[in-house]
């Protein structure tokens, strides 16, 4: 057999192999692009109840109008932060905002605790269900969308992936990580400190 | 719940043991011994009267070869049954549903399983036993039953449960199978809509795998804690082998396999040497909703504030009978055989139809290539071997059809469902 036949098939399999390549890379892609689109439901919910709980809140903790404008605003950066573009930075931003936002919420929730006409209030008790099913979805998108990004990581950060992921222009994509807070072994002093000093 | 057993009842269990055994062995032997019996008379004597006894003679000696196994099947229905029935007594809120004796009667919830990736399509069911109640207040049905396709194969033999849990779930359907190997489950849900969970536990994942209609609800449903719990339910006792699935606001159980019947040859065995084990089986069987709703935290918060039932470890009867009560003892074998023999036979038997008259028609088309055919039969053979080889090719294709079929169907519940996790395809119509 000419030797030229033999290079052929040689090259025309390498073309299929960098073809397949691509073509993981533009699937996953769009995997990581749909489990975006799952976050964005889900935290556009939390978005959703935050009013609500501030105006709960604001009923019987005036003297925590600090926290409780933190909140408003965290809310509102994050609102704007889902407005901005799709690029790597801008998704690690909003996921940062995310973050400080979650904790601050779970902090006002926390302090709401301590107020017996709060903590007894069936609109309180029912928006704390919704808040704490809201994060349970929120930390399953969160776990789907990872897993998309790290599946479409590995393929664009592996040589040949990192020129083709250049020629079709995919970038790596950031984690959704938990705050540092949420990481953090929960203190049990800390929390019941925090309670006690706040309680009226 | 498993007691003690009691001398009285004992003896009474191994008198009708012995007494089953009696009968079954009489009418082997005369089933046996019936056929030779016959041959001497009817040809030894050789008159009208003997033949005719002779004929009699078979008759009866084929339907003692018939009646025997009937015995010894009715045998392990009423020993399960009376057990069951004792241990079930000393649990309220518990019953038993004796299918057989209910004759015709539909599993309870089995169109639950129509769909759900557990089991495959199924046209109608048989219940021979089931145990329904609540438990730590989670309703529930648990039933030992054979499910059959359209044409009376069987598909599925062992034990369904259903849940009914207190909190509603995400919508869609989760399921979790045991894991088959990147091959295996990448062929297990080939040709389906449904896409596998991937979930960050390697211990998991070692043992089961995932699938879901929806990514979000599934891991929704299957945080860390709940993939802790359904890894202790694998080990805990009766449940090695399950999979299951989340569908509405219900908790789907498989464990294919699982018989509560003893085992045939237990007629040969006296009771005192295995019924009190097999009694503490089936007691822990009677447990297993509780320690399932309790290991997975499906009880009402009302109800898990009463007493739990004790997360008893598996036992040494539990691994004997676990042992005893897998898909490959006779019962199983001679359904797998009948389903290939009943699916694969025709397809063979019309591929070989095929084979023949199209073998026929190439020969006849060779034949009239090479030495032609006379003028006044040309037209007549030429059309019988252009439809020799329409016939032959026509039937092949059939066959190879049929057999492409029940290879791809064959075990195989996650390939007929639909990205929206319901089942597709022909005869899935529920119960």
């Amino acid at each position: 057999m000419d030797a030229s036949w033999i290079w052929l098939a040689v090259a025309a399999l390498l073309l299929a192999a960098l073809y397949l390549w691509y073509a993981t890379i533009v699937t996953r892609r769009n995997k990581g692009r749909e489990a975006m689109s799952s976050v964005d439901v889900h935290l556009n919910q939390r978005h959703d109840l935050i009013p609500n709980i501030v105006k709960l809140a604001d009923r019987f903790m005036a003297h925590e109008r600090g926290l409780l404008e933190e909140v408003t605003r965290l809310r509102q950066q994050a609102g704007q932060a889902s407005a901005m573009g799709a690029s790597p930075g801008d998704v690690a931003q909003r996921f940062r905002l995310e973050g400080e936002l979650a904790r601050s919420v779970g902090q006002l929730l926390v302090t709401m605790e301590a107020y017996p006409q709060l903590k007894s209030d069936a609109t309180v008790i029912e928006t704390q269900r919704t808040w704490t099913e809201i994060e349970a979805q929120i930390t399953a998108a969160r776990r789907f969308y990872n897993a998309a990004v790290n599946q479409l990581n590995n393929a664009i950060q592996i040589f040949p992936g990192s020129v083709l992921a250049g020629l079709a222009g995919v970038n790596a994509m950031p984690f959704f990580e938990a705050p540092a807070e949420a990481r953090a072994a929960p203190s049990v002093d800390a929390i019941l400190g925090a309670a006690a000093g706040r309680r009226p | 719940v498993s007691a003690a057993a009691a001398p009285d009842d004992l003896d009474r269990l191994e008198q009708q043991r012995r007494r089953t055994l009696k009968r079954v062995v009489m009418a082997l032997a005369f089933g046996l011994a019936g056929f030779p019996l016959g041959f001497i008379i009817g040809d030894g004597i050789g008159t009208d009267a003997a033949i005719i006894a002779a004929e009699g003679l078979w008759l009866a000696a084929l339907l003692s070869l018939v009646a025997a196994p009937v015995m010894a099947a009715d045998w392990r229905r009423s020993v399960a049954g009376s057990l069951l029935d004792a241990t079930v007594a000393g649990s309220p809120g518990l019953r038993r549903i004796d299918g057989e004796r209910a004759g015709g009667l539909t599993a309870p919830d089995a169109a639950l399983f129509q769909g759900s990736g557990l089991v495959e399509p199924f046209q109608t069911s048989r219940l021979i036993n089931a145990l329904a109640g609540q438990s730590l207040g989670v309703s529930f049905v648990l039933a030992e039953l054979s499910l059959y396709d359209q044409k009376e194969h069987r598909v599925f033999g062992g034990v369904l449960g259903s849940f009914r849990l207190a909190r509603p779930l995400p919508p869609g359907l989760t399921i979790v199978t045991r894991d088959r190997g990147l091959l295996g489950n990448l062929l297990a849900r080939a040709g389906s809509g449904i896409e596998p969970v991937t979930l960050e536990d390697p211990g998991f994942e070692g043992v089961f795998e995932a699938y879901g209609t929806d990514q979000v609800a599934g891991r929704v449903i299957l945080t860390t804690t709940m993939l802790g719990r359904l890894r202790s339910l694998d080990e805990l006792a009766h449940a090695r082998g399950f999979s299951c699935a989340f569908r509405d606001d219900h908790l789907l159980v498989a464990l294919p396999g699982m018989r509560w019947r003893c085992a045939m040859w237990r007629l040969l065995q006296p009771m005192s040497a295995w019924l009190p084990a097999y009694r503490d089986w089936l007691g822990g069987l009677v447990e297993l909703p509780a320690r399932i709703a309790a290991t997975l935290d499906l009880a009402e918060p009302a109800a898990a504030e009463a007493a739990m039932p004790a997360m008893a470890p598996a036992t040494a009867a539990d691994r004997r009978y676990r042992g005893r009560f897998g898909r490959d003892d006779l019962e199983s074998v001679a359904a797998v055989l009948w389903r290939l023999g009943g699916a694969a036979l025709p397809a063979l038997y019309i591929a070989a139809s095929g084979l023949l008259f199209g073998g026929l028609a190439v020969f006849g088309a060779w034949y009239g290539i090479t030495e032609g055919y006379s003028d006044e039969l040309f037209w007549y053979f030429w059309f019988m071997v252009a439809f020799g080889l329409a016939y032959g090719a026509g039937t092949i294709a059939t066959a190879v059809r049929q057999l492409l079929h029940l290879a791809w169907t064959w075990n195989a519940p996650l390939r007929g469902l639909s990205s929206a996790g319901r089942a597709t395809g022909k005869g899935v119509n529920g119960l």
